[in-house]
């Protein structure tokens, strides 16, 4: 390693010195972790991002895709995996799933992700990817929002939003997704009338 | 003997008369001489080949139109359709033309996945500029989805058909795929500001602020809608050599990279790894662009066009317009 011959050529530097000269920066452990968690290797992303962290511990996307990680690893299935916005619908039909059959999942991961979300949302309120994920993640969490309050939010923010942004299809999908939410929400207490409302506004695009 | 007696009969002013007013009858009355004396007025043809398909619901079919000049017929022809159901919509590639002494126009029929099962009528008109008009018939099957169509014949090539079969990338995918920092995006399908081809063009504005700490982003136009490979759905392009698209930036000097295919997943882009046009520097006048497409495997196309920029290109964000995004054959 580089620094380890400048330390042996420049011993008066304290070996600290040469750390923060040659640790990544906050960019780059972003990136890598980043490039981690597209791969599938949670664990290494989780690192990189704990990293980050500790440079920039206010950063809500750092949160947001450190909260993804944490999700895929609670996941149990290879084939599903959760790294944005477009896996919304995907991933409220796998944690319902999981909770009405009662399959082997590793709840205290999902747990460690919705607390990523929450302190996400606290620096990013607005954002509608990190409160549909908070939302979501916290439907059977004893700490969670309730859920239909919480995706009725999500709509409302969205509602609120400048018109270039309502239309960006990211903003258009989580709007829609959250529709979807309510009508899982509805269908887990037993209101069917209800529940179907909302699935029809959800496949309305 | 008289010098008259020495004239030719032809030559005697009391043949002659006659003789004229014989071939002046004879013309006039030849009905081949008709057209010439009283020409008719230009018109034009208009045929559907092939005039019957069947599509699933949600699914596109394709079809040719025919217009043929007659009698020298000049003014453009714009071609429109009526008759359709709601979630039907009939676009034609080139919408307007002239016959001279013809001119084809491919008619791709996007059909929603709410549309009724049934058989449509579809009225196809040519209207030219001097009000003229003339109109075919297209029956549309629609069946429900999951029932195979049989096959229909691909429109006969004549040799009229001076136009290459294309398909428009903005009728046959969805801008669904935002990718990156897709906050710093803002996509407008419909802009009206110098497009390429009138009426509209596409205008992306990329803002550059790391909405979501990413430092690129960039859009996949996907079909079906938002398929990053978990759907089985996609588009059969066999045949396609190339893939042609018009960008001009704002400015000039924007930096952007455009793509055909590399989608992943369970239902991967069958052209792997994604054909890349590199890095361009866009002109702030439209230039056309192309992907060859030789050799590759069009058969199942679920990422149709993809444009990706960074930060590091475009520090301070930029704005491009696209334009007739086109796969060609």
């Amino acid at each position: 390693m580089l620094y380890q011959l400048l330390l042996y050529v420049f011993p008066q530097y304290p070996y600290s010195v040469y750390v923060t000269w040659f640790a990544p920066t906050f960019e780059q452990l972003v990136e890598e972790g980043n490039i981690h968690l597209e791969k599938g290797e949670y664990w290494k992303a989780i690192r990189c991002y704990d990293k980050a962290l500790e440079i920039k511990p206010d950063d809500p996307n750092v949160l947001r895709d450190k909260g993804y990680a944490l999700i895929n690893l609670g996941i149990d299935n290879e084939s599903i995996s959760v790294t944005g916005y477009s896996d919304a619908e995907k991933f409220i039909d796998y944690y319902f799933e999981c909770y009405k059959n009662q399959s082997t999942m590793a709840s205290r991961y999902f747990e460690r992700a919705f607390q990523c979300f929450s302190e996400a949302k606290i620096l990013k309120p607005e954002d509608p990817e990190i409160l549909f994920y908070y939302v979501s993640l916290g439907f059977y969490l004893p700490t969670g929002p309730d859920p239909i309050n919480g995706f009725n939010e999500i709509i409302n923010s969205i509602e609120n939003l400048p018109p270039y942004k309502k239309e960006q299809y990211p903003v258009k999908l989580i709007k829609r997704c959250s529709w979807y939410g309510i009508c899982k929400a509805y269908k887990e207490i037993g209101q069917e009338a209800k529940a179907k409302e909302f699935k029809k506004r959800n496949e309305t695009k | 003997m008289s010098s008259e007696n020495r004239r030719p009969w032809y030559k005697n002013p009391k043949y002659l008369g006659p003789i004229i007013a014989a071939i002046v009858g004879a013309i006039i009355s030849n009905p081949l001489w008709v057209p010439i004396i009283f020409p008719p007025s230009p018109d034009f043809s208009i045929s559907v080949n092939p005039m019957q398909g069947q599509v699933q619901q949600g699914g596109v079919i394709t079809t040719a139109i025919t217009v043929k000049g007659v009698h020298g017929y000049k003014g453009p022809v714009s071609l429109s359709a009526s008759g359709l159901p709601s979630n039907v919509v009939v676009s034609f590639v080139p919408p307007i033309g002239g016959p001279i002494p013809a001119f084809t126009s491919n008619v791709m029929i996007n059909v929603g996945p709410d549309v009724p099962v049934g058989e449509y009528k579809i009225t196809i008109k040519g209207i030219g500029a001097d009000g003229k008009e003339h109109s075919c018939k297209y029956i549309l099957t629609v069946m429900p989805k999951g029932v195979k169509p049989t096959p229909t014949p691909s429109p006969t090539p004549s040799p009229t058909h001076a136009l290459k079969k294309v398909v428009n990338v903005q009728d046959a995918f969805y801008p669904s795929g935002w990718m990156g920092d897709w906050g710093d995006i803002t996509l407008d399908d419909a802009c009206t500001d110098n497009p390429h081809s009138e009426p509209t063009c596409i205008k992306i504005t990329y803002s550059a602020a790391k909405s979501q700490g990413k430092g690129w982003a960039g859009i996949y136009w996907q079909y079906p809608d938002s398929n990053w490979g978990d759907n089985p759905d996609g588009r059969d392009l066999t045949g396609a050599t190339k893939l042609t698209f018009w960008a001009r930036g704002e400015k000039g000097g924007e930096k952007a990279e455009f793509k055909v295919g590399g989608i992943t997943g369970k239902y991967p882009d069958s052209i792997q790894p994604p054909v890349s046009t590199g890095v361009i520097v866009l002109s702030d006048k439209w230039q056309q662009y192309t992907i060859d497409l030789t050799g590759m495997d069009l058969s199942h196309v679920i990422g149709g066009f993809c444009w990706v920029t960074n930060k590091h290109q475009n520090p301070n964000g930029c704005t491009i317009y696209l334009d007739d995004i086109r796969f060609e054959w």
